[in-house]
């Protein structure tokens, strides 16, 4: 009878206990190498940023990080650089929201007064889907978001700063869920507004008359 | 003669849910519109935007806790409600018949009809709460602490929290400020406030012009008492004050709202 209540106890304590602290032992694979932060975001041993093509349709209603077939020829495109202003004329007299207006407004900038710089960093610019750039959906939750909301996480991180206006074409394309709740949202504005307050307006004229007639009497 | 139509718990409960819902109109259009002159004062009152974030997250949280202390304070005290009935906020069938006699009779087309204790359109308010309540206050408290619900739903959920929670927030202040507001205090019968929800009671009269089949069901024997102890008439007076504080206070709210959905867009 011990002995069977025993054992019961060492396999549940087997089975309950925390899985092998992995940072005691050598690194068998680069999977338990990224433990830190990096796997928590995904799968890295054959990429770094888990691509579209392998998200499940789920994960696809969200906002992507790398987009559509154009991304094939990354290396001549400016969302690949580490430098994502290199040779674009005059960059260094200008603002930058004189040549991103659209990225400006975003709710960090508007409630809280952040600059772009606070989360791009200094020279060079490194664009978002570099390899090595801090934005990069790897680690950005560690390297940028985690510096001012402690404890932030890779999933933290998916969040979309620069939003695209909910009711927009860019939406509808880019991020379908937001597209769909704000389409949703805005047609139940509609018809709650479009029935209540032609029905309001003539309750109060009704009313108005009705006892107007009656010298005021209910 | 007057009729009982409200327990004293349920008047206290929409006294403070309409005193979060101000306070949450306040605090969430000076963080919406923060940019705005009038948006700093409103944050200035509160110390600043992290100021109005705090007051805002506190006011949330008790609004959703006010709901569902309803919704036990309804399970115990008359779970009889959630089976659909005359003296029960449940939808029924007649709801959709009295909304169109009830139209007809604005158009002039028919008699008013002979509604029952709770109207559609009183049932709608009422709902509307539940629904309302569930997505803002769902919506709001995945973003209480952003970093720990992202840690149990993916983090562009905030963003679509923080859509539905604006747009929700539209519907919220657009329907009472406008409707609600005209409903309860603007129209020639009830001017200059429906005191129904202050002392508890309905005129006779009321009854009896709107409400004929409550009316009928109230004659038989056993019917809810009278309404004896109306409130005095002092009380009334700072009822009907604070009644209309409210109204202004959302007037403007509302004036200013709608003047930055026309210039900036929703
Ligand atoms: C002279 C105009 C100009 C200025 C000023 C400028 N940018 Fe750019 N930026 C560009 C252009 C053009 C691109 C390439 C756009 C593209 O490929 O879609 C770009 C690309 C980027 C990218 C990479 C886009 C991606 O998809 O990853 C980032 C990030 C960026 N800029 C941030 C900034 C920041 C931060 C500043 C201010 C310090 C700034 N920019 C100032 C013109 C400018
Ligand atoms: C809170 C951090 C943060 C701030 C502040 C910020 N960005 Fe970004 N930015 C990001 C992240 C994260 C991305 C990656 C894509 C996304 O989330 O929208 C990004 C992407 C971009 C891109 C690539 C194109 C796009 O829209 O996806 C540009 C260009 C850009 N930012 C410019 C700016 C400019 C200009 C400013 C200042 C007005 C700014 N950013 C401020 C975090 C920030
Ligand atoms: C420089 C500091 C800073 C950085 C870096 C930063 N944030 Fe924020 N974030 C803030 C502040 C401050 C607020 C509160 C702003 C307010 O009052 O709404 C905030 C609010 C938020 C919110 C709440 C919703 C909202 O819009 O108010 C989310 C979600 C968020 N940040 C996501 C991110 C993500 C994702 C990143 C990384 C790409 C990031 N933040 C990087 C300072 C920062």
């Amino acid at each position: 009878m011990r002995v069977r209540t025993i054992a019961l106890l060492v396999l549940g304590l087997a089975l309950t206990a925390p899985p092998w602290a992995w940072s005691q032992g050598e690194y068998s694979s680069r999977r338990t190498g990224y433990q830190p932060y990096e796997a928590s975001s995904g799968q890295y041993d054959d990429t770094e940023v888990l691509p579209r093509q392998r998200q499940s349709e789920f994960q696809r209603l969200g906002p992507g990080t790398v987009q559509g077939p154009q991304s094939q020829s990354r290396a001549r495109n400016r969302m690949f650089l580490a430098d994502s202003h290199a040779g674009i004329p005059y960059y260094r007299f200008k603002k930058c929201e004189d040549c991103h207006a659209g990225a400006a407004r975003n709710s960090h900038a508007e409630h809280a007064g952040i600059t772009c710089r606070q989360c791009h960093g200094p020279e060079p610019v490194a664009s978002v889907n570099h390899f090595f750039s801090r934005l990069n959906p790897a680690r950005k939750h560690a390297y940028v978001c985690a510096k001012c909301h402690e404890g932030a996480g890779a999933s933290f991180a998916t969040f979309v700063v620069h939003q695209p206006a909910p009711l927009s074409e860019e939406a509808a394309k880019e991020f379908r869920a937001l597209s769909w709740v704000s389409w949703g949202m805005s047609a139940l504005l509609l018809g709650v507004f479009l029935l209540f307050v032609p029905h309001t307006a003539l309750w109060l004229l009704r009313e108005y008359r009705e006892r107007s007639r009656k010298g005021g009497q209910p | 003669m007057n009729i009982r139509r409200f327990t004293l718990t349920q008047r206290v409960f929409h006294a403070l849910m309409a005193f979060c819902f101000m306070a949450q109109s306040i605090t969430g259009l000076a963080r919406l519109y923060a940019e705005n002159a009038w948006g700093a004062r409103l944050a200035a009152l509160f110390g600043g935007q992290e100021g109005v974030l705090a007051a805002h997250k506190a006011g949330g949280i008790v609004m959703v806790v006010l709901l569902l202390a309803h919704v036990v304070h309804v399970l115990v005290t008359s779970p009889r409600g959630l089976i659909p009935g005359p003296d029960s906020m449940m939808p029924r069938i007649r709801d959709v018949s009295d909304f169109f006699k009830h139209v007809g009779w604005m158009l002039g087309m028919n008699k008013h009809p002979s509604l029952d204790r709770f109207a559609y359109w009183e049932k709608f308010d009422y709902w509307a709460v539940f629904w309302g309540v569930a997505i803002i206050g769902g919506s709001g408290l995945l973003l209480v602490d952003p970093v720990a619900s992202a840690r149990y739903v993916p983090g562009w959920w905030l963003n679509i929290a923080l859509a539905l929670h604006h747009d929700e927030a539209f519907l919220a202040m657009g329907y009472i400020f406008l409707i609600h507001f005209t409903v309860a205090h603007l129209r020639r019968s009830r001017f200059p406030m429906d005191m129904a929800m202050v002392d508890g009671c309905i005129p006779m009269e009321e009854v009896r012009l709107e409400r004929g089949d409550w009316e009928a069901r109230l004659e038989a024997p056993g019917g809810a008492g009278a309404c004896t102890a109306r409130m005095a008439p002092a009380g009334r007076s700072l009822a009907l004050i604070a009644g209309w504080a409210v109204v202004l206070c959302g007037w403007l709210l509302a004036f200013w709202a709608l003047g930055e959905v026309f210039r900036h867009g929703l």
